[in-house]
């Protein structure tokens, strides 16, 4: 563990964290994001296993993070920058981590970061013509959704009793 | 001439494991492109989580995936004891083993019902359902419910084993043992099965880690990667298991390491009620859970789920409510990064067939 936590330090521009065992957090900015993946890789992560962003919406950033895993020395390493919320980009990562083209297509539509690179970036995904403030943003007004686009509906006691509110 | 022609599969059909849609391009019957296309599950998960208490949230998250959900509610409680610095006591950790092995058990009947299904053979499938009823049986002995529930969860598990329920355990252990007998001579030794899988949907090992394979589908290229014995939870590092791995990387080798599976989970079951302290608490003293202010900070927990490592990252912002909780599957990378490649080429009578040896589950893709 000690030592892949000194190699990880080692990569170019990278705050290391050690958070327990077995579990590393590395915090690069933004313009050494590609380089420090690919560093991780040569480290011997080899597998992302989820990357996805936290609305930090009271610094007016975006966190992006990538969870990657060392097979060999058993180690997870949280790879994590921060953006800003206003030019909300990235460059993708697809050439490094195959499966993060899945994940960046799900980033841009449920973040609305816009991911230079991925050529499925913005096109729909899970949500279907979805218009508006993209859903996970934190100023996203889950209730004023819901009561713009559902109807209210009493419970079958309520219907029965003939309340209403 | 050829023309090709489109044609979707599900989000209602018998041969896609869920609520899921298949878009593929035929030539005669074989498929030059697949897309998949989720969303008909999208439940907003990962959001609601953000709106709700930590505790409300356990009744959300076991939904997350159908036919395994203590998966959810073992990576959810540990990301919240990881973050608020919380030990399980060491009878909860049995429990918990116990409870999650027979979970991955009828989440592997369940498969094994689908896969065989897929093949045309319907047999096995109302057998398998009928065996891991018999486990649903036990679940909703010990929790009060059939399928989701709730029974593990931060600082432990929510009640003591019931009186006798241990033997009970020990008991339908002992009759899917001698089952599975004639599960192997009906299915996994049948010349049809091995003829149809055979060389089907091969993958190298290299493209395994490449396209980020986890769980059975890597097993059965060769690594004897596995959450419960790299990174070892519950009572997982007290017990003695191999994992089971296979060289072909075909359709067939991830259907024999799934059943070699079902072997070390029965397994497992046994070590750990023999194992298991006899006395002492199933859960640590939290605070009133309304009142579960979880400190600010980030982790990331992981479990082995019957499809490969399934994962939380929770961030904490030192309120009563999660800040964010992303939640990682193992059928994403499965499907999109995987089963989208390895359909093209194949023939139509093998798409069901090959999506189900990935064992994809359609909520984790959706979340």
């Amino acid at each position: 563990m000690t030592g892949i936590v000194d190699k990880v330090k080692q990569v170019d521009g990278a705050a290391v964290t050690v958070q327990r065992d077995n579990r590393i957090f590395v915090d690069v900015s933004k313009d050494k994001l590609t380089g420090a993946l690919y560093s991780m890789k040569l480290l011997g992560f080899n597998q992302l296993s989820i990357m996805s962003a936290v609305d930090r919406i009271e610094d007016g950033q975006f966190e992006i993070f990538y969870v990657l895993y060392n097979y060999k020395e058993k180690v997870n390493g949280v790879v994590r920058t921060r953006i800003s919320r206003d030019k909300a980009e990235i460059e993708t990562v697809e050439k490094i981590y195959t499966p993060a083209h899945t994940y960046e297509r799900e980033l841009t539509e449920m973040f609305g970061i816009k991911v230079l690179g991925n050529s499925d970036s913005g096109k729909p995904f899970i949500l279907e013509n979805w218009k508006g403030q993209p859903p996970m943003r934190k100023d996203f007004d889950s209730v004023g959704y819901v009561n713009s686009h559902y109807e209210f509906r009493h419970s079958a006691e309520e219907e029965t009793e003939g309340k209403d509110e | 001439m050829s023309k090709s022609y489109e044609l979707f599969i599900g989000p209602n059909h018998p041969g896609i494991p869920g609520n899921f849609s298949l878009h593929l391009e035929l030539e005669g019957d074989t498929i030059i492109s697949a897309k998949g296309d989720p969303g008909y599950l999208h439940r907003a998960f990962e959001k609601g989580m953000e709106n709700r208490l930590y505790i409300q949230n356990l009744a959300l998250i076991p939904r997350i995936c159908v036919p395994e959900p203590d998966i959810n509610e073992a990576g959810y409680s540990m990301a919240i004891e990881d973050l608020m610095g919380v030990e399980i006591p060491e009878r909860a950790k049995y429990i918990r083993t116990i409870v999650l092995e027979l979970a991955r058990t009828t989440a592997y009947l369940l498969w094994m019902g689908g896969y065989a299904a897929s093949l045309g053979l319907y047999t096995l499938g109302q057998w398998a359902t009928g065996d891991r009823d018999y486990a649903i049986d036990m679940f909703s002995e010990l929790t009060g419910a059939r399928v989701y529930h709730m029974y593990i969860w931060p600082g432990g598990v929510r009640r003591d084993l019931p009186e006798g329920w241990e033997e009970e355990v020990l008991g339908y252990v002992k009759y899917l043992r001698d089952k599975l007998v004639d599960y192997d001579n009906l299915f996994f030794k049948n010349a049809m099965f091995i003829h149809r899988a055979k060389g089907i949907a091969k993958i190298t090992q290299e493209q395994a880690l490449e396209w980020g394979a986890t769980g059975p589908v890597l097993k059965a290229t060769g690594i004897a990667q596995d959450v419960r014995k790299d990174d070892p939870y519950a009572a997982y590092p007290y017990l003695d298991f191999d994992v089971p791995t296979l060289t072909e990387g075909d359709s067939w080798a991830r259907a024999i390491v799934r059943r070699f599976e079902i072997d070390n989970s029965l397994s497992l079951i046994e070590q750990a009620i023999k194992k298991i302290p006899k006395k002492g608490p199933v859960w640590t003293k939290m605070p009133n859970p309304f009142k579960w202010y979880v400190p600010a900070g980030e982790t990331y927990a992981k479990v082995e789920s019957a499809r490969g490592e399934h994962g939380f990252y929770m961030v904490g912002d030192g309120t009563g409510k999660p800040y964010r909780v992303s939640v990682r599957g193992a059928s994403t990378p499965h499907m999109f990064t995987i089963a989208e490649k390895l359909l093209v080429g194949a023939r139509l009578a093998d798409a069901s067939h090959i999506l189900l040896s990935l064992d994809i589950c359609p909520p984790e893709i959706d979340r």
